[in-house]
């Protein structure tokens, strides 16, 4: 069908319209439609037997992932969607190194990372700081100041000084013994190992299979797996409000 | 856990019994009891049960509000709407999230009884040492970092 304007231009819908034009009116081969034999199950319903749910069918589409972000200049807390490339604080606006790095041996000396730093069991924290966004701590840190954004995981052999140090969660790995004397306060704590310690937590407290807690604890959130272990002075209630 | 299907006996919403409960076999507990509960089966506390008493059973799951103290020579679970006062003493725990729990714990899985002669664990964390009483091997430079 021509352009009615430029007639080298053929219009896709005029030609859809005069098409079924053509059909109404019996000037053209009309087009025989019948009805699907096999009938589709409507969009919101799953199919019989199936688990699917509509989350699952949102969770398979392509969604960049989404990072968040702890300046360790300004401590401001930003949101990155997809590749982080060259990561700049949008409020202090300093550069951020987001390495990742692991320690072995003996260092002393200062790291300031968005990623995440893991000690060794032969590694050993002699002076300087630490800032990460996640740390793994398997070897002894007492000698510096550790200052972790996000999670805390402390393995077999962690040591580390509790004045010295910040987190906001805290993860116990899967066969450490850990006995803390100081008075643990945290956001989240997962429990893997076998940990020993007064505890006060604002979020949830998961004891997975493996893990046991001893001493006590004081969350309003407490999960724990079948086969997590549990020897304490238990308060799982909401905090008082101020 | 003990399904609808298996228990034996009911204590429906609408009974309040004052006074000790002992069962051979399983039993759901969905009124009101202000007594101790004996049990040699599994024990259903349900929603709408409130009780005030020690409960001992093989093993039990609870949905409603408990106050004393639960003995289980198996198991206990505590459902999201579980609200329990007291202390509890089983083989095996499982708590869901949305559970009120005040009171003292006693699960061990393995079995192993921990007490003050356990031996210590294995990694402690020491008191702050003062500063300049740092070791004499001190040295600067990132020889183990990657």
């Amino acid at each position: 069908m021509p352009h009615p304007k430029n007639p080298n231009v053929i219009d896709g819908l005029a030609s859809i319209r005069a098409a079924r034009r053509a059909g109404e009116t019996g000037h053209g081969r009309k087009l025989k439609t019948r009805p699907s034999q096999t009938r589709l199950p409507d969009a919101d319903t799953p199919p019989e037997g199936s688990e699917r749910t509509i989350a699952s069918r949102i969770g398979s589409t392509a969604v960049p992932p989404r990072h968040d972000l702890l300046c360790y200049e300004c401590g401001y807390a930003f949101v990155v969607r997809g590749r982080i490339q060259k990561p700049i604080c949008p409020k202090c606006h300093c550069s951020l190194a987001m390495d990742d790095l692991c320690i072995r041996g003996e260092w002393a000396g200062d790291v300031k990372t968005i990623g995440s730093v893991e000690i060794t069991t032969d590694g050993r924290i002699t002076e300087g700081s630490i800032v990460a966004r996640d740390l793994v701590l398997e070897g002894d840190a007492r000698g510096g100041r550790l200052r972790v954004g996000r999670r805390l995981e402390l393995g077999a052999r962690a040591r580390y000084s509790p004045r010295q140090t910040t987190f906001r969660d805290m993860r116990i790995r899967p066969g450490a013994r850990i006995t803390l004397r100081h008075k643990v306060s945290c956001r989240n704590l997962d429990i893997e190992g076998r940990l020993k310690a007064s505890v006060t937590c604002e979020g949830m407290v998961r004891i997975k299979a493996g893990g046991v807690l001893e001493g006590a604890l004081h969350a309003p959130h407490l999960e724990v797996e079948e086969g997590g272990g549990l020897r304490a002075t238990i308060k799982v209630q909401p905090h008082d409000p101020p | 856990m003990a399904q609808d299907e298996t228990v034996k006996s009911t204590i429906a919403s609408d009974i309040e019994i004052v006074g000790s409960i002992q069962c051979a076999s399983d039993i759901r507990l969905d009124g009101k009891l202000e007594g101790d509960l004996t049990c040699k089966g599994s024990a259903v506390i349900g929603d709408s049960a409130a009780v005030k008493g020690n409960l001992s059973v093989e093993s039990i799951s609870i949905m409603g509000e408990v106050t004393g103290n639960v003995t289980a020579r198996d198991r206990i679970e505590l459902k999201s709407t579980a609200r329990l006062t007291g202390d509890i003493r089983a083989k095996r725990l499982t708590v869901e999230d949305g559970v009120t729990f005040v009171g003292k714990s006693e699960v061990n899985p393995s079995g192993a009884r921990q007490g003050p002669s356990s031996p210590p664990s294995g990694t402690e964390d020491q008191p702050d040492r003062e500063p300049g009483q740092k070791e004499q091997d001190r040295g600067k430079g990132g020889s183990g970092r990657k």
